[in-house]
């Protein structure tokens, strides 16, 4: 995990000129139907548009790292749920790990599971690395506060800033622990993860030292002292509201699909590769590909992001 | 007024008697854990306000009682700024940062944007103001935390210590800028700081506080001076402390007393070259044995860059023997730390070799690496993370040096650092000179060949930089190369031996301390300063008070002799 992962950095695209609440309305849409869908293609019909939204807004990097990420968490639950699973009925092969203990039976059921709840991590990974990449921390906390006040509003501000800071501390405080002789990447996993026992101790002492004095500094800024006025109140344009009308769209075609039962998926005892509601799959999907469409098109014409 | 911080027996602040008057500039001074912080937290309603505890007798803004003032009133009227920018940022960009207080505050919108626009101009960060904060200099850092403040245009400024990260070059632009507010708009100032020759003439009262009183509180620099002389010469800056240490009456403030007071005592400028001590015999003698030693730290022709960075060291070359004591300098950015982390092994360069006690340090892991090559980084806690000093010694005993014999090792490093009354005490509980001084024992407990220390000084106040200074003397004298990276130009001064500045990841020149230090502007202690066209190579506080005993010993000699010269020609 690296900072890049976590730092807004403005960029001249459609995606970054939307209001910071239609952009966060898009990582809700998405992340809300990943948690409901249990079907894998309605899972990928989600993962694609949201892939395109970022790739066109110029973050395909940044995304890759969170990528990679997922994949090792997303091998660690197939193995957990192969292993621990025993609802599956169509036995892959059989594994012996220890003498005299009883044998492992790997399901095909289990692996698919496994594959759809990684689909699922990376849907909502993706959608996270969506609103860290591509929403002004700034612009996002001055809308919410418009919403909303007091500890809420509180807790995003320190998590925003803390968790990169959070980052960074821990890579330095690594460093400190190999100055001093600790060698993190030697030995096996027990012995690894011993010795980051030290720089997570440090790591907590230090991240509550930094919040209170964070949170000292606001104090002193005047933060909860009264009602907040706003420089500067963000814009609503049209694109705002074609996205907003398009995300209703797709959060209904969601709804829908899940009310009609289209998108759950029996993985056990048997799989069976059911599948309906394709034209509401699609519209769903096209309305969610709807911002990069339009980010395409403000890319091959300057003057379309002015009319829109 | 009396302050305990919540759970501490003993108060933080005692008895406090104090009135200060609009348009004031007062300097707050006194060692390290005497209560400056937590005064300026008092006056700014943080205590008890934010951090509990309990506050005894009242503090009045205005002849109001402060906890009768809304906390919105309170703050227009004060502003704090703390020491640590990098800590107090808050939102994304420079001028979000400006306009977080503003808002808060509930300023009309066209008014934070002219505030906004005002403050960037007076501050110059006009062009800074869409940037990210994190892409921004330390000074820059500083800057916009101060911007954020007076933004909103409080009658008092509260600052604590807020030069302490930054090189001369920007503290001294932050504090001109802070003085300009002072004269301009009758801005009442309260700076707490310790590095007093940054400062010390720009007040016009100092208040010196030691263990939570104020021990004295002085608008005339003569009664304060000799209230120093007496009582504690720590709170007065180099420049008084020369004139104070050959017993003057009069002791002047600033370089620029200081040089009037050297002009009326030679007119001639006559000083020089016969009194200079710019030829120390004994370091040269050093450096002629140590021409034929073996580098332990050889530095050829280093190229680093950062992942999507631009360059940041260019052609780096240098050496470094055993027993050398050299210091990096030059403005924040320059490159000087992302040096030590080549060194020792955190950073690879992408080009040009390092050897670190002859050997090629490419691929060899920073554990190995760290057998030979200590390093000590600008913050200490992130050293200590055990419950007790002992353990910390301990740690890197156990994983540097090897497993034999470990308590008495311990032991013998625990006295060498005057830690064994702190040894089973927890070592964040500590104070932040001592916490310090255990980091710095864990990291030389197994006897390293190179000494890496990266702003050892900041935020000491002067008996812990002494005792830092006799440390470091030490150890260089045992054979260990020590090369550090500090801002603090008094301190390199006294104790370094060889300075290398670096600007934009070049070396731009290297010598000893008297070449390098006394021919510099900004990067010159203030001793040097004094001297300067009166008498080369002065560096240290030692060397200029004894050359100064010199001339008022030729002067009174010379006085007589005047005098009968005067009387033959009158016959």
């Amino acid at each position: 995990m690296n900072e890049t992962m976590l730092s807004y950095r403005v960029k001249d695209n459609l995606i970054h000129s939307l209001h910071p609440l239609t952009t966060l309305s898009y990582v809700l849409v998405i992340t809300i139907l990943s948690l409901i869908f249990y079907h894998p293609i309605y899972l990928a019909a989600l993962l694609l548009p949201a892939a395109l939204v970022i790739v066109s807004s110029g973050h395909y990097k940044e995304w890759s790292i969170y990528l990679k990420l997922s994949v090792s968490l997303i091998i660690l639950i197939a193995v957990l749920n192969m292993v621990f699973s025993r609802e599956g009925e169509t036995i892959l092969f059989t594994l012996q790990l220890l003498p005299g203990m009883a044998p492992l039976d790997l399901s095909l059921e289990a692996l698919a599971f496994a594959a759809g709840m990684g689909l699922r991590l990376l849907v909502i990974i993706t959608a996270f690395c969506l609103y860290s990449q591509a929403i002004d921390p700034d612009r996002i906390l001055r809308a919410v506060a418009g919403l909303g006040k007091g500890k809420t509003v509180l807790a995003i501000i320190l998590a925003t800033r803390l968790f990169p800071q959070f980052l960074r501390d821990y890579r330095r405080i690594m460093e400190i622990s190999q100055c001093r002789g600790v060698d993190p990447y030697h030995g096996n996993l027990w012995q690894r993860t011993g010795r980051l026992k030290p720089v997570i101790s440090v790591l907590f002492s230090s991240s509550l030292e930094q919040a209170l004095e964070l949170a000292e500094s606001m104090y002193a800024r005047g933060y909860g002292s009264g009602e907040r006025s706003q420089r500067q109140a963000d814009l609503w344009h049209p694109r705002d509201f074609l996205i907003l009308l398009a995300l209703i769209i797709a959060f209904f075609c969601g709804i829908l699909a899940y009310g009609q039962g289209w998108t759950a998926f029996n993985y056990y005892p048997r799989l069976s590769w059911e599948f309906s509601g394709s034209s509401i799959l699609t519209l769903m999907t096209l309305s969610l590909a709807i911002p990069s469409v339009l980010n395409w098109g403000c890319k091959r014409s300057n003057s379309f992001l002015s009319k829109i | 007024m009396s302050y305990s911080y919540p759970d501490e027996k003993e108060p933080a602040l005692k008895k406090i008697n104090l009135t200060l008057n609009e348009g004031e500039f007062v300097l707050l001074s006194g060692v390290s854990g005497c209560g400056k912080t937590t005064l300026l937290r008092a006056i700014a309603g943080l205590v008890p306000d934010f951090h509990g505890g309990h506050l005894a007798g009242a503090i009045y803004l205005d002849r109001i009682p402060l906890t009768r003032i809304p906390h919105r009133q309170r703050l227009l009227k004060t502003g704090i700024v703390f020491q640590e920018a990098e800590r107090q940022l808050l939102m994304n960009t420079v001028e979000a940062e400006i306009a977080f207080a503003l808002e808060n505050l509930g300023f009309p919108p066209a008014l934070i944007k002219r505030r906004i626009m005002e403050v960037a101009a007076a501050l110059d960060l006009t062009d800074c103001l869409p940037q990210a904060t994190a892409t921004l200099s330390g000074g820059q850092k500083q800057k916009v935390v101060l911007a954020s403040i007076l933004a909103w245009e409080p009658e008092i400024l509260l600052l604590d210590e807020p030069t302490s990260q930054l090189d001369p070059v920007a503290a001294e632009q932050i504090l001109n800028s802070i003085r300009r507010l002072n004269e301009d708009s009758g801005l009442t100032v309260i700076l707490a700081e310790q590095r007093l020759e940054r400062c010390f003439h720009l007040a016009d009262r100092v208040l010196v506080m030691k263990n939570g009183a104020i021990a004295c509180d002085e608008q005339s620099f003569d009664k304060l001076s000799h209230w120093a002389v007496k009582n504690e010469t720590s709170c007065l800056p180099p420049v008084a402390r020369l004139f104070a240490g050959c017993a003057f009456s009069k002791i002047p403030a600033s370089i620029k007393e200081g040089r009037g007071v050297l002009r009326s005592l030679a007119p001639q400028g006559d000083f020089s070259p016969s009194f200079s001590a710019a030829s120390p015999g004994l370091g040269n003698k050093l450096d002629a044995e140590r021409s034929f030693e073996q580098p332990v730290v050889e530095v050829e022709k280093v190229w680093f860059r950062y992942p999507e960075g631009k360059e940041v060291l260019k052609d780096i070359s240098f050496n470094l023997k055993a027993g050398e004591f050299a210091v990096l300098m030059g403005p924040n950015g320059a490159g000087k730390s992302t040096i030590l982390k080549n060194l020792n092994g955190l950073l690879r360069p992408g080009r040009g070799k390092i050897k670190i006690c002859g050997r090629d340090s490419k691929g060899v892991p920073v554990a190995e690496l760290a057998n030979s090559i200590a390093y000590l980084s600008q913050n200490p806690d992130d050293y200590l993370f055990l419950p007790t000093v002992r353990e910390e010694v301990k740690f890197s005993l156990q994983y540097l040096a090897g497993k034999d014999d470990i308590d008495s090792r311990s032991d013998q490093v625990l006295q060498r650092f005057g830690l064994c009354r702190l040894a089973q005490l927890n070592p964040r509980d500590l104070s932040s000179g001592e916490r310090q001084k255990v980091a710095l024992a864990a990291v030389l407990a197994s006897e390293p060949r190179v000494l890496l220390l990266d702003e050892p000084t900041r935020g000491l106040d002067y008996r812990h930089k002494e005792e830092l200074g006799r440390i470091l003397l030490e150890m260089q004298a045992e054979g260990t190369a020590i090369l550090m990276v500090s801002h603090d130009v008094e301190f390199v001064a006294e104790y370094a031996a060889k300075v290398i500045f670096i600007t934009d990841g070049s070396l731009l020149c290297s010598g000893s301390k008297y070449d390098m230090l006394s021919s510099s502007t900004f990067y010159s202690p203030q001793v040097t300063k004094v001297f300067r066209g009166i008498a080369q190579g002065i560096v240290t506080l030692e060397q200029a008070q004894e050359l100064l005993q010199r001339i008022l010993y030729h002067r009174q000699e010379a006085i007589p002799r005047l005098a009968g010269n005067a009387g033959t020609g009158e016959k």
